[in-house]
């Protein structure tokens, strides 16, 4: 039986455009027959996958930043006893699937015939590629043959497994490389009805002369604010499937995801609005029964000044009810409460990931 | 007697995609049979290049639909940033393939989706299905994959709770109703979701069913690897019988 990781969580942004429509407005849903904010799953994917956070997790923990790596291949293959002039030539093709290797010429190079293995930036290499690497520089060196393209290709692999194994990738073109997702992404929605405002603002021209009185620049943007409700379902042996098996890393990659699920915000409009948040309340449940969303805990929007604690004792007697109700099982499950404290996203960390 | 599997499908968003390859994707008001049977290959763990079991589930069983009164669609307006095409390069994460913003073109998608709907399935067998309604029960309750309303950002948002009935099609479906309803008005501010239009949709024939109108609708999948699809024939009728 498959086992499902699911996260709920709610984070409340103040003024903000994060996802906009055709028309620049923030997105929107109707739930419960009444308008709310929506973040698209694809905006929020975006912002996970493409910040630092995720990036260091995943490659930075153990990775290694070198400029060396072509080097390191020269080195072993001139070991094997390859040349020196050959293995400067496919250490720099080993290189390059990393990165653009220096291109010296003269002096410098007759001081150090290896230099342009190096490339010109430091370049993360996790400890897989690495080993992929000095893996391959052995075979060369043993062979006396320079790199295939595809043998260059390959070196790679496991970096792309991160991302897209958690969020799968489509190729029309060539439909042999797709994979399906582990992860599951749902568009959050604001908890309480929305009304999209318009923001009316000028700018002023510094410069301008005093006669010449009004605004440099006039404009319109819409903005809203709203506790979003976010859901995450990961099918936690497609992952490790995705990943090869490799548990160590399928448990990196289930932490760097839920603390970025739980800290990062999409980018829209940030220089406007600055309205990064971090998750007031979390849920993580595993098991194998049925996913299902805590969505339906805000069909009925909720209205008053309690929101955050409204929502919050809302989704949790949705879920007790659900399984009451639909002779379902109570699941394990972790969680932390920034209204009352309780809980931490350490200890959610890892239970996710264990 | 018949044998019925019933089984309700919510989500704050759903989309059941129409044959219309190009920038607008529409949904149609009801799932596709080539929907439904997504559903059940992916809780009973076949995958999609499995053609040999996709085909045995697509010959054998038949789908009787009714949906809620009062959804409403709604259309997401959607950007997809690509490279242009450079040839030698193949970008190994979605990360690296963003990276150069020189390279980045933008294309556009319109997504249409439904919002607030609520539809209740019944699955009947037909002569030498390969899985048994239980079978496909326990499937539903603990899924081998994912299952989704049509697009994979749209979770399901209540369980399933499949259930076995047996009886004259007709009957199955009001005691259904009032089985899922009951359910559902447990549950603070959904019950409203589940009140279904008087009309339902369905394939072969069943008693107690009384065809009004003959459809077509071409979701019938021949090949998955092709993404072709047949038309297939469809009929509608007045759900609930007036009480006399």
């Amino acid at each position: 039986m498959t086992t499902f990781i699911q996260l709920h969580f709610l984070t409340a942004y103040p003024a903000a455009n994060l996802n906009r429509d055709d028309t620049g407005a923030p997105k929107s849903v109707r739930m419960g027959g009444a308008e709310r904010l929506r973040i698209s799953s694809q905006s929020l994917k975006r912002a996970w996958r493409t910040s630092s956070l995720f990036k260091d997790a995943l490659n930075g923990a153990i990775g290694i930043r070198t400029a060396h790596i072509g080097r390191e291949a020269a080195e072993i293959m001139q070991e094997a006893g390859v040349d020196q002039k050959k293995a400067a030539e496919w250490g720099a093709a080993i290189a390059k699937a990393f990165g653009t290797p220096r291109n010296e010429k003269g002096d410098k190079l007759k001081q150090d015939p290896l230099l342009n293995t190096e490339t010109g930036q430091l370049v993360h290499i996790s400890p897989a590629e690495r080993q992929a690497v000095h893996q391959l520089a052995q075979r060369l060196g043993q062979d006396k043959r320079a790199p295939t393209a595809e043998e260059l290709e390959l070196l790679r692999h496991d970096d792309m497994a991160v991302d897209i194994a958690l969020f799968g990738r489509m190729l029309a073109s060539s439909p042999d490389y797709n994979v399906e997702a582990a992860c599951q992404v749902a568009h959050a929605v604001g908890v309480s009805a929305t009304v999209i405002e318009d923001d009316f603002f000028t700018a002023v021209d510094d410069l301008q002369k005093k006669e010449e009185a009004g605004a440099g620049h006039i404009g319109e943007l819409g903005f809203g604010s709203a506790l979003f409700y976010s859901y995450v379902c990961i099918d936690r042996d497609r992952l490790l499937e995705n990943l090869n098996g490799d548990e160590a890393l399928m448990k990196r990659t289930l932490r760097a995801l839920t603390e970025c699920a739980l800290k990062v915000s999409p980018t829209g409009k940030q220089n406007s609005f600055a309205s990064r948040a971090w998750a007031s309340w979390a849920l993580a449940e595993k098991g194998n029964e049925q996913p299902r969303s805590l969505a339906a805990a805000f069909y009925q929007p909720i209205t008053g000044s309690q929101q955050l604690s409204d929502a919050i004792t809302r989704a949790e007697a949705l879920r007790d009810n659900m399984a009451k109700v639909y002779d379902g099982q109570t699941l394990p499950c972790e969680s932390l409460n920034t209204v009352t404290g309780e809980g931490s996203l350490t200890r959610l960390i890892d239970f996710v990931s264990e | 007697m018949n044998q019925y599997l019933v089984f309700q499908l919510q989500g704050p968003m759903a989309s059941w995609g129409e044959p219309a390859p190009g920038e607008v994707r529409h949904t149609n008001a009801l799932p596709g049979r080539s929907s439904l049977l997504g559903l059940l290959a992916a809780a009973l763990g076949i995958r999609r290049d499995e053609e040999d079991k996709l085909a045995l589930l697509h010959q054998h069983y038949q789908f009787i639909l009714c949906a809620n009164e009062k959804p409403s669609w709604m259309r997401d307006y959607h950007t997809v940033q690509v490279p242009k095409a450079v040839r030698n390069i193949r970008w190994r994460t979605r990360r690296e393939e963003l990276q150069d913003k020189a390279l980045l073109e933008t294309t556009i998608s319109r997504r249409d989706f439904y919002c607030d709907g609520y539809w209740l399935v019944m699955i009947a067998m037909t002569e030498g299905a390969p899985w048994s309604l239980a079978r496909l029960r326990q499937a539903l309750q603990f899924p081998e994959f994912p299952l989704y309303l049509g697009r994979k950002s749209h979770p399901l948002a209540l369980p399933l709770w499949p259930q076995i009935y047996e009886g004259l099609a007709g009957d199955v479906l009001l005691n259904a109703q009032e089985a899922f309803l009951t359910r559902l008005s447990q549950l603070p501010g959904a019950q409203r979701l589940g009140r279904l239009q008087p009309v339902c949709w369905w394939e072969g024939q069943h008693a107690g069913l009384k065809e009004e109108i003959r459809g077509e609708r071409r979701d019938q999948p021949i090949s998955r690897r092709r993404w072709q699809f047949a038309p297939r024939v469809y009929s509608q009728g007045t759900a609930f019988r007036e009480e006399s």
